[in-house]
């Protein structure tokens, strides 16, 4: 079948020559796919803006092609919105990938970041945003149903859904005057965001790497859990109850648990009404601080069978979601707590097994936001914390807590307090977050935070400038551009503006990392905060993380300049699989009682 | 050429050389600093370390009026000092910082034309001359009629002191009328009961 293309020579009349590419091509796939399983491409319109040249591929004619109807190379541009979904369909093609990607959808999230964005982040709240044109929601509604509906299509269908296709196509070309403005080549500072927003497009194609490759999960052993989630819920409850006490039938009872807080002498955050706490986050952060009520808080946040269902889980055995990048303000991935595997219980995570034959790695940076603060500010102090590897403790011998032969064992309690106020500097905690964090009274925890701003002066001058710069009106951002406004359309607040250039930077440098990492054919299943899991064949898995290692170490090095980060690893060989430290007593509990239920079926 | 034509001679950036694309230095155009509108007049509290500037222009001995009700000091000049002879005190004010990084100004006290003094400003000026160097902590002991003076140990930081003249200082601590230059002063006719 012969590709439907058609020219007509558009003189964009809105600079978009000054780009410095032969040829912009502005594509949207459309595509339709099972929860956790690849995408799969029903047809494709691509226009080049230059020429007016337009490309309508059918789902037959896609397949059919081994290669890109376009040139990909470094001459051309790559325009679409989401990119990572366009590039999971030239995925699932075995197509050639484009080197120089425009992604619209960073490049409005870059725009109108920390501002209000009255009508969402797809490409319809975008058109709106600028006062552009748009197809109504409804419409679009419609002909997305048609797609997922999966076929099959009639020739009306089909013509439909190409139109619909180049509908959003037209739309891109609409939206890139209003977005590029500030991009579109006229000095050195516009060019410098040119290449930053292709630095943005560069990992949006990562994201596809990653989310086309899926992290492996055992999947036989999830069947059995949703099967028999019922009763080992009933189970659960009775197993961790007995040293609590906190449940009637089945039902947490807020009664029964002040009196054990009180019994066990745990001083809990209250509500302004007065009545306890008892959200995700909070029940988090104390578990944190008394480990007596981890098993509690491991049980709260597994009793949600809606959870388990709603894992993304192909038939492939992958666990594969939407890892929405620069969906969080910091421009950090933000994929949904109840599709990603590293997003529900921790507990869960032992469904992370290996294929035979392959093992998996879990990288991460040591201490990312110390490093950051450290060698972005220019604190000699902090510098030296951080290298001496175990800024912790560092801190607690330069503010004279501990003397300078203590050690990790030694002084293990000063260096749990020291690093509950290390840490919470790093993510923008004050003294009452840091106290409950941590089990120390707010007063000292007051202290420590004080004699932080004492000892790191640098750093906090450093740090509460770019405060003042963000509500003065101006812009932060990180090394590489990534932008936080601030302004009456804002609701961002001092404290996560000081921590914006350590979290930002942070997701910088593991971007950098991902776009590496994939482009060096390295199989990483996902990124997971600042940490990535690699796949590797078990005779390669030490190889690969070494390779790996080494890139995450010169992507620290690119954002943070003369310093570098320090790179963990940990590795699970099959048959063994993945065990988070924090869920590993949930995940035991779990087991016990599978079994038990699987017999009585047989039975 | 047209504007919406290629312009050739224009660099295309290259996502794969990120190290062209990363911004070195300060990148804000705007920034912002704090600024010193508040200096109380009080002596040290029992419950804090502070410490003494150093330097001697840091200095002032004076006189000042203290109206006890509602805790505030009035530098008084020489020119008012007739009408107010037996309301002052002769001082000599201090620049002094705490461990918050307070700034206030220690009127200490100075023995009297006469030269007479007790133990309490004794044991207080010998506060301020150890807080120079040393990080020191001040509590009235009525019992024994004096302070009780406690030096930080440890190694704790120098404080950093603000760039301004101590002109600059005394004008924001005894702004809006706390500098009494006259008998028109209107404190000066509330004490006289006008």
């Amino acid at each position: 079948m012969t590709p439907s293309t058609s020219s007509n020579a558009t003189n964009t009349g809105d600079g978009l020559g000054r780009f410095p590419y032969h040829q912009i091509w502005c594509c949207d796939f459309e595509f339709h796919h099972v929860d956790g399983d690849l995408p799969v491409p029903v047809c494709m319109v691509a226009k080049e803006l230059r020429s007016g040249r337009v490309i309508r591929l059918w789902q037959d004619e896609l397949r059919q092609s081994g290669f890109p109807p376009f040139d990909t190379g470094p001459e051309a541009l790559f325009v679409a919105y989401y990119t990572s979904a366009e590039i999971g369909c030239f995925l699932a093609l075995g197509w050639r990938v484009p080197e120089r990607v425009l992604d619209l959808f960073t490049e409005f999230r870059a725009e109108t970041n920390g501002l209000w964005v009255p009508y969402g982040n797809g490409l319809l709240g975008a058109l709106n945003y600028f006062g552009l044109s748009a197809m109504g929601t409804e419409e679009k509604t419609e002909m997305r149903d048609l797609v997922l509906s999966g076929g099959p299509w009639d020739a009306n269908d089909r013509e439909a859904i190409l139109d619909y296709c180049q509908g959003d196509v037209e739309a891109l070309q609409r939206l890139i005057p209003s977005i590029a403005c500030k991009i579109l080549p006229k000095d050195d500072r516009s060019l410098l965001r040119l290449g930053q927003a292709l630095l943005r497009g560069r990992y949006m194609v990562a994201v596809a790497h990653m989310e086309h490759c899926g992290v492996p999960v055992d999947l036989p052993l999830l069947d059995r859990l949703r099967e028999s989630w019922g009763h080992i819920r009933n189970e659960l409850i009775m197993a961790v109850d007995a040293d609590y006490g906190v449940y009637e039938s089945g039902t947490f009872k807020m009664a029964r648990f002040e009196a054990w807080l009180v019994d066990k002498g745990i001083p809990w955050p209250r509500l302004p009404s007065g009545t306890l706490a008892t959200d995700e986050d909070t029940f988090r952060q104390m578990a944190r601080a008394y480990p007596a009520v981890a098993p509690l808080h491991e049980l709260r946040h597994s009793l949600g069978k809606l959870k388990l269902n709603s894992l993304h889980v192909g038939a492939d055995g992958r666990n594969r979601c939407l890892l929405s990048p620069f969906r969080s303000k910091t421009g950090r991935n933000q994929p949904s707590n109840a599709k990603f595997i590293f997003g529900p219980s921790r507990w869960l995570r032992g469904l992370i097994k290996p294929a035979p034959g392959y093992g998996i790695a879990y990288l991460d940076f040591g201490s990312q936001e110390i490093a950051i603060a450290a060698a972005l500010s220019g604190d000699e102090d902090m510098i030296d914390a951080y290298t001496s590897g175990d800024p912790y403790m560092t801190f607690a011998k330069q503010v004279g807590l501990a003397p300078p032969e203590a050690t990790k064992e030694s002084h293990k309690d000063v260096r749990n307090r020291c690093k509950a106020i290390v840490l919470g500097v790093g993510y923008g905690m004050g003294a009452e977050s840091m106290a409950y964090r941590a089990g120390l009274q707010v007063a000292e925890a007051r202290e420590l935070l004080r004699q932080h701003h004492e000892t790191y002066r640098v750093f906090w001058k450093w740090a509460e400038n770019n405060v003042n710069v963000a509500l003065a009106g101006g812009v932060l951002r990180t090394v590489y551009g990534w932008p936080i406004h601030s302004g009456s359309r804002s609701s961002l607040n001092d404290r996560s503006l000081l921590n914006f250039p350590m979290q930002a930077n942070g997701a910088e440098m593991l971007r950098m990392a991902a776009c590496m990492a994939t482009e060096a054919g390295l199989r990483i299943c996902a990124p997971i905060h600042d940490a990535l899991l690699l796949e590797a064949p078990l005779e390669r898995l030490d190889e690969d993380v070494f390779h790996l290692k080494s890139l995450m170490v010169k992507a620290s090095e690119m954002v943070m300049g003369t310093l570098a980060c320090r790179v963990d690893a940990d590795l699970v060989r099959y048959p063994d699989r993945y065990r988070d430290e924090g869920g590993g007593e949930m995940w035991d509990r779990v087991m016990k009682i599978l079994p038990a239920r699987t017999v009585r079926v047989v039975e | 050429m047209s504007d919406d034509t290629n312009e050739k001679n224009t660099p295309a950036p290259n996502p794969f050389n990120p190290d062209s694309l990363r911004i070195t230095g300060d990148v804000n155009a705007v920034g912002a600093e704090k600024l010193l509108v508040r200096l109380p007049v009080r002596k040290p509290t029992k419950q804090e370390f502070f410490r003494v500037h150093v330097d001697t222009e840091y200095r002032l001995p004076c006189v000042i009026l203290e109206i006890k009700m509602e805790r505030e000091f009035y530098l008084v000049t020489p020119e008012a000092l007739p009408v107010l002879a037996e309301d002052v005190r002769r001082v000599e004010l201090r620049l002094c910082q705490n461990r918050q990084g307070a700034l206030f100004m220690w009127p200490v006290p100075m023995p009297g034309p006469d030269g007479r003094t007790n133990s309490w400003h004794e044991s207080a000026q010998k506060a301020s001359n150890l807080a120079e160097k040393s990080w020191i902590r001040m509590i009235a002991v009525m019992a024994e009629g004096d302070y009780a003076i406690y030096r930080a140990t440890g190694n704790i930081p120098d404080p950093q002191w603000p760039e301004k003249t101590f002109q600059e200082l005394l004008q924001i601590a005894f702004k809006d009328g706390k500098l009494i230059d006259s008998e028109d002063h209107p404190v000066v006719q509330q004490l006289n009961g006008a």
